[in-house]
């Protein structure tokens, strides 16, 4: 659905985005992962239109990404930041939703109805007056996923948006992801590697360049290259890397049921 | 920190008025007050001016402590006047003062049109949200479009300004406690040390203002808003019979005051 050719981009002179090509496919849950200053965030610039690439194309469902069609782009793909506070942007939750309704010129009769579906779709829809001062979190960003659903229904880039919340709201926002999965192409920028394990597509991204690309399978069988990148293990594959040097004989997989049957019954 | 009157709710006939029933009368209101010279006019304005807070029960909030800030201002005043204003009978003396008649009707005079004009407007503002205001002023403001006013955009600044003005008050104390934790004391010290604590907060903050403006812009822009393109509105006022019966009970008011002022 999206699609990266030799894309280079910069915010000084020096390039961040360096000669990067991918292929994220539709209707698909892919991860983005990368160390801090990687380029993940201007990544998703790009693909919002929000930053020009210097050179290269971008292709969103086989439309070029530039000034003239940014409209389309933004009522394709949704994006949800990392800091609940500074994307909350009206001064109360039902408003907020409002706001994207309103730049999509969306008759004022229609207003209301929608706003309540799309806070029920959140679970958002006991505190439409509320003021986001007296939201945690968690619920500020699933404001910011309602705001964003209705105005851009086929794809919604998540930018590290549970990084700054406490345990369980990052419980609700993947809880709302997984719920989200069908039908709509989902792209999570994410430290976590854990999440990789549920992801249909991964790219990996290091100083600027795409470093490996794949589906998980393809990504986990080279745990070589992922320490050397230091990208932390997920835990199964910890516990497999372990197993080996004790000489339990696992195959790789990333069901943890299956190691803890080998384990067992090697014992 | 009551400047203005902040916002109480309670649900009287005044909090639930139209903003801009709100913003006319009080319009209409200080123009009386400022078109009025005569003390039965003055009488009959602040006897309606205090129903008007009765009835909006700002009585229980802190109304009182803007008065008394009015008390040493008007003991000033009348230090002043006394001083200057040598024209009416003399009323006493006190030493060689002489103390004019006019020197204290002017005090009495000025004192009641700065009680009003606070208690109109913190009427105004504890009976009206800040948001409703806004979109008062915007609604209200809608003519001056012709003139190329970016009137929508002024009313969308004021909102996004309230929306962040506590979160500034926050990050301002998280700030304030993480440079406290850095050996930076912002309570005692010299001058030049106070200095520096203002520098170790007002840096840090703007920055984040900064990031926090870039952050906002990029949200409004992916989620479609633009100033060139039109846009429909999800708050819409009403006037109802209220706002129309209130708006003639103003005007009623209004013209009684000129009435006892010039024709009797
Ligand atoms: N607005 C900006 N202006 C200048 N440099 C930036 C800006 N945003 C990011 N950068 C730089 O670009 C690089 C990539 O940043 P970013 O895409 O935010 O990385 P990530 O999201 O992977 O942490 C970093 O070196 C960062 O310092
Ligand atoms: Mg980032």
């Amino acid at each position: 659905m999206i699609k990266f050719e030799n894309v280079r981009f910069g915010y000084h002179e020096t390039d961040v985005i360096n000669n990067v090509s991918f292929n994220i496919p539709k209707n698909k849950y892919t991860c983005i992962v990368g160390h801090n200053g990687s380029g993940k965030s201007t990544i998703a610039k790009l693909i919002m239109g929000l930053e020009n690439c210097r050179s290269g194309k971008i292709f969103v469902d086989g439309i070029e990404v530039n000034d003239s069609n940014l409209d389309v782009i933004r009522e394709k793909i949704g994006i949800v930041f990392q800091n609940p506070d500074n994307q909350f942007i009206a001064t109360t939750v039902e408003d907020d939703i409002a706001f994207t309704l309103e730049n999509a010129c969306v008759p004022q009769h229609q207003m209301q109805k929608i706003i309540e579906e799309y806070a029920t779709k959140v679970g958002m829809q006991q505190y439409l007056k509320h003021d986001p001062e007296k939201l945690s979190g968690g619920q500020k960003q699933r404001v910011a996923l309602a705001s964003v659903l209705v105005g851009s229904s086929e794809a919604i880039i998540f930018d590290e948006a549970t990084s700054m919340l406490d345990p369980e709201g990052k419980q609700e926002i993947n809880q709302l992801i997984t719920e989200l999965k069908h039908n709509r192409t989902i792209i999570s920028i994410t430290h976590d590697m854990e999440e990789l394990l549920n992801a249909d597509y991964v790219i990996v991204l290091e100083k600027g360049v795409v470093v490996m690309e794949g589906t998980p399978d393809v990504i986990f069988s080279d745990i070589e290259k992922l320490q050397q990148l230091r990208l932390r293990l997920p835990f199964v594959l910890q516990v497999i890397l372990e197993a080996k040097l004790k000489n339990f004989n696992v195959n790789n997989t990333m069901r943890i049921e299956e190691v803890v049957e080998v384990l067992c019954r090697s014992v | 920190m009551t400047v203005l009157g902040k916002y109480t709710h309670y649900n009287t006939l005044l909090h639930r008025l139209d903003p801009r029933t709100k913003l006319l009368s009080l319009i209409i209101m200080v123009v009386a007050i400022l078109a009025t010279t005569k003390l039965s006019v003055y009488l009959f304005l602040i006897v309606i001016v205090f129903i008007a807070l009765i009835t909006a029960k700002i009585f229980r909030n802190s109304i009182i402590n803007i008065y008394k800030s009015l008390v040493f201002m008007g003991l000033m005043l009348l230090v002043f006047n006394v001083v200057l204003i040598k024209t009416g009978t003399v009323l006493f003396v006190i030493g060689n003062i002489s103390v004019h008649q006019n020197a204290i009707m002017q005090t009495v005079f000025v004192w009641m049109r700065l009680i009003m004009l606070l208690s109109l407007s913190t009427l105004l503002t504890a009976t009206t949200k800040p948001l409703d205001l806004s979109l008062g002023l915007e609604k209200s403001m809608e003519p001056l479009k012709k003139w190329h006013v970016p009137v929508n955009e002024i009313a969308l600044i004021i909102s996004i300004s309230l929306r962040f003005i506590p979160v500034f008050a926050t990050e301002a104390q998280k700030i304030m406690k993480a440079q406290t934790a850095r050996g930076i004391d912002f309570e005692k010290g010299k001058l030049n040390e106070k200095m520096r604590g203002i520098v170790a907060l007002l840096v840090p903050l703007f920055v984040s203002a900064f990031q926090k403006a870039t952050d906002l812009a990029n949200a409004m822009e992916v989620r479609g808003y633009s100033t060139t393109k039109p846009r429909t509105k999800y708050r819409v006022l009403k006037m109802n019979k209220n706002d129309f019966a209130f708006l003639m009970l103003v005007l009623l008011i209004f013209i009684t005051a000129l009435v006892l002022q010039y024709a009797l």
